[in-house]
């Protein structure tokens, strides 16, 4: 059976998120949520595919009880089935205990073809966890995505960018695509998509169902320590130009600039 | 600390705000300041569905928007450039005996102010509106004049015509309150702890203004009641740009071009009001409820099937939230603030702000300097439901009955 599995993350909505003086990671209970929207896109590159292939599209969402609203939506957007991670033990995991988690679910969930991820996280900006869990399940990743090209006989015909060449290339399946928002336009959901969304179950696993100790996720598992977290105060330097002469100036400084 | 002096501060870079700043520069009512907490144009005033619609039942409320009209007219010419007023008509639905007697009242209406109006064929609202299935259509009634316009690009334009006429605009500068001494209003005090000076101060907060007016006790009778739409996909040769917007009572709803898509605004039975004091500082961190995005227009879509039959599965790009300030009587707020001498407000948009916002500022502009008003100033006394609180669940609920409740779309 083909079956692609998208990985989502419910993030702030907004840019006021207050941070956890104690622990040094968000809050996130304090901020209105939306799903990542690179993830978004991850969710309708697969769902396209899964036109012409025929796969299972499966969503997974690693957060608390209301990461189930990411999930609705994926199922809206055309997902087949829903997965929520979620267990007090996996809360304050950083990418690398985020990534063992989705790599258990990955495995717990069976067969697959490709997994499919946002780039980065709009709240974290690391863009590590996609990458990661294809190294935990030691199978091809494709970063600096341009597009798909296709999927036959058992590989992935894409391009990627590489600084300003363009490669194609062919990856061997089973492999993971790190997909930008730029690779594909989203589709507007419907009503009738949502009807469908809420009738479904959003099956929820924890440590248990994904075969982890308590001791390898969560906040003290993760090797990374955030030391202290602060504002960046950009100080700008500001001149008014008088004329279009004093513009030109500027414009060609600039231009000079970038071409050494 | 410092201070200085100013004939009039205006709290609140809305519609309402900009537009009473832009009447009163241009009557030279003086040193004028206007304060606003985030960006001018930035809250309420860019969430609107921005329809201009010219006839109203109630005859003052087309003299409001008449006037709107105008100052759009006026403010091209002073800044010389264009406010980008979409001339598209509008077409009112009747579909039942109740809505044809709404379509009746505001042909009689439009008739008596001279607004262009005709009832049209099922074919001729066909052309007009591709979408529309018009087999459930009684009665269309055209009225080719009507328009919308970007209300945060209106909301700007009343500004810079304002700046331009001499009025200060500072934006990012929150008010903590306002200033008085005895029964007069002096000023107010920045959230820096600034204190400015005006013998007159506008409270045109908004959604936030009966926080400004809580300090001195002071009850200003509306409240928040959330207001939204829905942005369809864009497909150009159903939705033309620019085709007119309509009005559906029986469908308790709205619709609207935007640039090759479908806006639809649809008012739920039961609307949702917001405790003032639960709002944040921008509108972006409030909750209006996300889940109402699919939740009313699942409630909504078994109404506007009948004319757009594929709702169900249409999809939808966008959904816009934000917040109506609504009065029991649905009837606007303007006036002197009677326990407070030099204190003003004008509030209560009622879902009204783009379309009379013009005509409220008039108003408010000419009962502060003591001219003749053009319309009844008594429709729209702060005082005319005697002390309200509207902190209280009550009375909360009865302002968003008056969004449930409202006629047409």
């Amino acid at each position: 059976m083909k079956r692609y599995i998208v990985f989502l993350k419910q993030v702030p909505l907004s840019t006021k998120v207050e941070m956890d003086e104690q622990t040094k990671t968000l809050k996130r209970s304090s901020a209105l949520c939306q799903t990542n929207p690179d993830d978004l896109h991850a969710l309708q590159m697969a769902v396209t595919l899964k036109r012409s292939t025929g796969a299972e599209v499966v969503a997974v969402s690693m957060g608390p009880a209301s990461a189930d609203a990411v999930l609705r939506e994926t199922l809206q957007r055309g997902a087949d089935r829903a997965v929520l991670l979620s267990s007090r033990a996996f809360a304050g995991s950083d990418t690398w205990c985020t990534s063992l988690v989705l790599a258990a679910a990955v495995r717990r969930i069976g067969e697959y073809d490709l997994l499919f991820f946002g780039r980065m996280a709009i709240d974290g900006d690391t863009a590590q966890v996609g990458p990661e869990v294809a190294a935990h399940l030691d199978i091809p990743q494709l970063t600096w995505l341009a597009s798909v090209d296709g999927v036959a006989d058992g590989r992935l015909r894409a391009v990627k960018l590489a600084g300003r060449v363009r490669q194609q290339v062919e990856v061997s399946l089973p492999c993971a695509l790190m997909v930008g928002r730029e690779n594909c336009a989203l589709e507007a959901p419907t009503l009738s998509g949502w009807r469908w969304a809420q009738q479904q179950e959003v099956e929820c696993w924890g440590e248990d169902e994904l075969g982890l100790s308590p001791d390898e996720v969560g906040l003290y598992a993760s090797p990374t320590r955030v030391v202290t977290t602060e504002v960046p105060q950009r100080e700008k330097e500001m001149v008014w130009l008088a004329d279009a002469p004093a513009l030109a100036a500027v414009l060609r400084d600039a231009m000079q600039f970038q071409n050494k | 600390m410092t201070t200085r002096e100013y004939d009039i501060i205006i709290v609140g870079g809305g519609l309402l705000g900009c537009a009473t700043a832009y009447q009163l520069a241009k009557r030279k009512a003086g040193n004028i300041l206007l304060l606003e907490a985030n960006e001018i144009a930035s809250q309420a005033s860019a969430r609107a569905a921005c329809l201009l619609t010219r006839a109203r039942t109630k005859p003052a409320l087309m003299e409001l928007v008449q006037e709107t009209y105008d100052c759009i007219a006026e403010i091209e010419q002073l800044l010389g450039e264009s406010l980008e007023l979409q001339q598209c008509g509008s077409v009112t639905i009747a579909s039942s005996e109740a809505s044809l007697k709404e379509v009746e009242a505001l042909e009689a209406a439009a008739g008596r102010f001279g607004i262009p109006n005709e009832r049209i064929s099922r074919e001729r609202t066909k052309e007009l509106l591709p979408w529309m299935e018009v087999s459930a259509v009684d009665v269309a009634l055209y009225m080719p004049t009507d328009a919308f316009i970007d209300s945060a690009l209106l909301c700007s334009g009343y500004a810079r015509a304002a700046r331009a006429l001499g009025v200060e605009l500072r934006s990012g500068c929150k008010v903590k309150r306002i200033v008085a001494e005895g029964d007069a209003v002096t000023g107010v005090e920045l959230a820096d702890g600034t204190v400015l000076h005006a013998p007159l101060v506008v409270n045109a907060a908004g959604s936030w203004a009966n926080l400004l007016m809580r300090p001195l006790q002071v009850g200003l009778p509306f409240t928040p009641v959330r207001s939204h739409f829905w942005i369809t996909g864009i497909d150009k040769e159903r939705f033309p740009v620019n085709h007119p917007f309509t009005v559906i009572p029986d469908a308790r709803a709205f619709t609207r071009s935007d640039v090759g898509a479908l806006i639809i605004g649809l008012r739920e039975s039961q609307c949702q009001s917001f405790d003032p004091s639960t709002l944040t500082d921008k509108l972006e961190d409030f909750d209006f409820n996300q889940a109402a995005k699919w939740q009313v227009l699942d409630e909504g879509a078994p109404l506007l099937k009948r004319y757009l039959p594929d709702i169900d599965d249409l999809g939808i790009a966008h959904y816009m939230a934000g917040p109506s300030c609504y009065v029991p009587d649905a009837k606007f707020i303007i006036g002197p603030v009677k326990r407070y001498s030099g204190l003003y407000t004008v509030t209560g948009c009622c879902g009204g702000g783009v379309a009379a916002g013009g005509g409220m500022g008039r108003l408010a502009a000419e009962l502060m300097l003591h001219e003749e008003p053009f319309v009844d100033p008594a429709l729209f006394v702060p005082e005319r439901f005697g002390e309200v609180d509207p902190f209280s669940a009550e009375f909360q609920k009865r302002c968003a009955d008056a969004r449930s409740n409202k006629k047409g779309g």
